[in-house]
């Protein structure tokens, strides 16, 4: 606590009266460690003080105070923290061990001076460090660099378990930085604009250069334990005390070795985020100076607006929201085959190729097949309507003589058959009704074919039950099946 | 910048994402590809205005997955009319139409607000019905008999127009109680909200929760949010909804 009064003390002064002097106290306090952090120290004299001071008092009271006042306090201030040159005395009662214990200690010392030049450089003391440390008052940014100050000092003097405490709070900060690294990270993937100016600031503030400060900083650190503990391990006869302390220096050098680890991390996940703000700032702007897009506005009500045109608007407006077809055969590589005829491939008669002349495209190809599919459906619809039972040969007999050798040469047909086989038969009812599972099987979207097949039909033939038969027929193109009974169901449960 | 300037190399990198794309409709962060098109701003131009605007597509990144979509008008990639109906499991160009028609009140209502934010984390099927009829109607009842006159005269142009789709849905009783299966009708609006519903939901726009909710995936998000709102999007989708009926084929 008695670190604190000096800074206390600045409240009760009456002097510069409007002027909060605690917090220029500690503002002062906290300038001269920011000099101190930069390597190799950037020089902090009365002069830099000054300037300081007079733009944090233009900060806090909207008003510049003038070269005269800021030189004033700023004589004033380290008057009063630097005791006017003495070592601050204080006693204060300790409650522990009964007594009262008399302290001495200064918060700023001279880091360097110049008598010609009248010109001197301050720095903080171990106290003042301490000070600091304890206040936790201090930018986030620096905090890692001034846990690292602070331990090296404990390390110097020996008091490990200062050293120890000072390494978790340093652990504890890389900890929460890279938590908040990556929660930066999220919110710049989620969306670029919950991120407030405010924090691209600060992220950018902590830069690469800081990072790499502190990770030489580590390896000082590490150099300094790793050096103290040669020290100690080469002591002949030591004592319990210097047991403990290379008990407690190994563990500061485990620990710290986790905590330089993590801070590589940092480093590593710091350019990460780097590289995906730039990517997200690109990108944002390439977005243009979008302002907002309501579906409703933009496209329901301009189509609602022309009620008489045609539906098909409807789909170019969530045309995106369709999936895309993808198509298996697409690949743009086969451009470089050899051209082959459709189906010449199947090593099939002359007269297949007959059948399928000219059908160079696969897509005419599968449209030609929808429709023969649709025709053979309506012929077995057509032979259902005449209510009896009748098998695939009759099937056969009752079509013209061009459509039997199409069914006979083309594979579509025996697919078609074989799937009804499989299914055991053709549920028309629950397809007209929508009620079908809707089953596709492979390239043949059953029930969609069969709503087509059935369009123009008045009435609509019964369900059919489809099962093997006594014998098996052969068609041209080589496939073999069995002589298919077709059978009004009776009902749709046998179906289901 | 001429096809010319670029490196053969990353010719066959932009070729090997847009390959990529379309044979998986997606890339995600799984693929060294992913990074390549994402890190890479040359190859991520050829691919986006070269490859994909060849076949007038675009690659929406949500989250970390680029979904590869069919632009706004004419796209090779894009389903035939037959094909959706397939997809949609619709038994004619009417129900897809009204089907369409859902999914365009949907993002209506869940995209109500400027920019990156959905004000609403889900629609429940309950409002989009409602929201869907209240929308049909007006083109049922037209406002004036003027307008009237005009569907009159111009509707015979056209095969299908917004008149039907409004009749079909109209006609529609709103809920089904006997139906043990809501999704394997279409015989009732719920059904229909639902059978829509899976539909984006197998195209990963959408999850439907309790046969009930329907809540936005980042997919969707990404489309709406990012994709729609970009100019030359924007002006296309424009022309599309108030021009396309001249011109229909359907």
């Amino acid at each position: 606590m008695y670190l604190f009064r000096p800074l206390l003390d600045l409240e009760r002064s009456q002097t510069f009266a409007g002027y909060d002097l605690v917090s220029l106290g500690l503002a002062t306090l906290l300038f001269i460690l920011e000099n101190m952090l930069q390597s190799p120290g950037k020089p902090c004299g009365h002069a830099e003080i000054r300037r300081f001071l007079r733009r944090t008092m233009r900060d806090m009271h909207g008003e510049d105070p003038g070269e005269e006042t800021a030189g004033e306090m700023e004589e004033y201030l380290l008057e009063r923290l630097r005791n006017g040159g003495r070592r601050f005395s204080y006693s204060y009662a300790d409650p522990g061990e009964g007594g009262a214990e008399d302290v001495t200690f200064e918060l700023i010392a001279v880091d360097d001076y110049e008598h010609e030049g009248r010109w001197v450089s301050f720095k903080l003391t171990e106290h003042g460090l301490e000070l600091i440390f304890r206040t936790r008052e201090m930018s986030r940014e620096l905090r890692v660099g001034i846990y690292q100050l602070y331990l090296r000092q404990q390390l110097e003097r020996g008091t490990f378990d200062g050293a120890l405490e000072a390494l978790e709070a340093l652990q504890m900060e890389v900890r929460s930085q890279l938590e908040r690294l990556d929660n930066f990270e999220y919110r710049i993937y989620h969306s670029l604009r919950s991120v407030r100016p405010e924090e691209f600031r600060r992220q950018y503030e902590r830069t690469r250069e800081v990072l790499e400060a502190e990770q030489r900083q580590f390896q000082h650190l590490k150099a300094l334990i790793e050096s103290e503990r040669r020290s100690r391990e080469n002591i002949t006869a030591p004592t319990e005390v210097d047991l403990r302390a290379l008990y407690q220096l190994k563990m500061i050098e485990q620990e710290l070795n986790r905590v330089s680890n993590e801070h590589s991390r940092l480093l590593a996940r710091r350019m990460g985020v780097d590289n995906l703000l730039l990517r997200e700032l690109r990108a944002e702007v390439q977005k243009g100076f979008r302002v907002r897009f309501r579906p409703e506005d933009e496209l329901l009500d301009p189509l609602l607006s022309r009620p008489d045109a045609g539906a098909e608007r409807v789909r170019g407006a969530v045309e995106s929201l369709l999936h895309p077809r993808l198509p298996t055969y697409f690949n743009p590589l086969k451009s470089m085959h050899r051209q082959v005829l459709w189906g010449a491939a199947e090593e099939e008669s002359e007269e297949i190729e007959e059948v399928i002349d000219g059908e160079l495209e696969e897509e005419a190809g599968r449209l030609n097949s929808e429709r023969r599919c649709i025709r053979y459906l309506s012929a077995v619809a057509r032979l259902a309507l005449r209510g009896s039972t009748f098998t695939l040969r009759e099937l056969l007999r009752a079509q013209p003589e061009d459509e039997r050798l199409t069914m006979s040469r083309c594979r579509d047909f025996f697919q078609l058959m074989m799937h009804l086989h499989q299914e055991g038969g053709l549920d028309i009812e629950g397809i007209m009704r929508g009620r079908d599972a809707w089953l596709d099987s492979g390239d043949l979207p059953v029930p969609y074919l069969v709503s087509r097949a059935l369009e123009d039909f008045q009435t609509l033939p019964p369900s059919l039950k489809v099962a093997a038969g006594d014998e098996i027929l052969s068609f041209s193109n080589g496939n073999y099946i069995s002589n298919l009974v077709f059978a009004a169901a009776e009902g749709e449960d046998d179906l289901e | 910048m001429t096809l010319s300037d670029y490196h053969r190399s990353e010719v066959e990198e932009a070729f090997s994402v847009f390959t990529e794309l379309v044979r998986r409709g997606e890339l995600d962060s799984a693929s060294e590809l992913y990074r390549t098109y994402r890190d890479d701003p040359e190859i991520a131009r050829l691919v986006d205005d070269v490859f994909l605007a060849g076949i007038n597509c675009a690659a929406v990144r949500a989250e970390e997955t680029y979904h590869l979509v069919p632009a706004p008008g004419d796209s090779p990639l894009a389903m035939s009319n037959a094909e959706l109906r397939a997809a949609l499991k619709a038994r004619n160009n009417t129900e897809m139409y009204v089907g369409m028609f859902v999914i365009l009140c949907l993002i209506s209502l869940l995209y109500t607000d400027e920019g990156s934010v959905s004000k609403s984390t889900y629609v429940s099927a309950k409002r989009l019905e409602e929201y869907v009829t209240d929308r049909l109607k007006r083109v049922a009842e037209p406002v004036d008999a003027e307008m009237a006159a005009e569907i009159e005269s111009v509707g015979e142009e056209c095969e299908y127009q917004l008149g039907d789709i409004a009749a079909h849905w109209l006609d529609l009783p709103v809920y089904d109680e006997s139906l043990q299966q809501p999704l394997r009708s279409w015989g009732n609006r719920f059904s229909f909200i639902l059978r829509v519903a899976r539909f984006l939901e197998e195209g990963g726009f959408l999850r439907t929760v309790e046969e009930r909710d329907l809540y936005p995936t980042g997919k969707l998000n990404a489309v709406v949010t990012q994709y729609y709102p970009q100019p030359e999007n924007r002006e296309r989708l424009l022309d599309l909804v108030r021009d396309l009926g001249r011109e229909t084929d359907a």
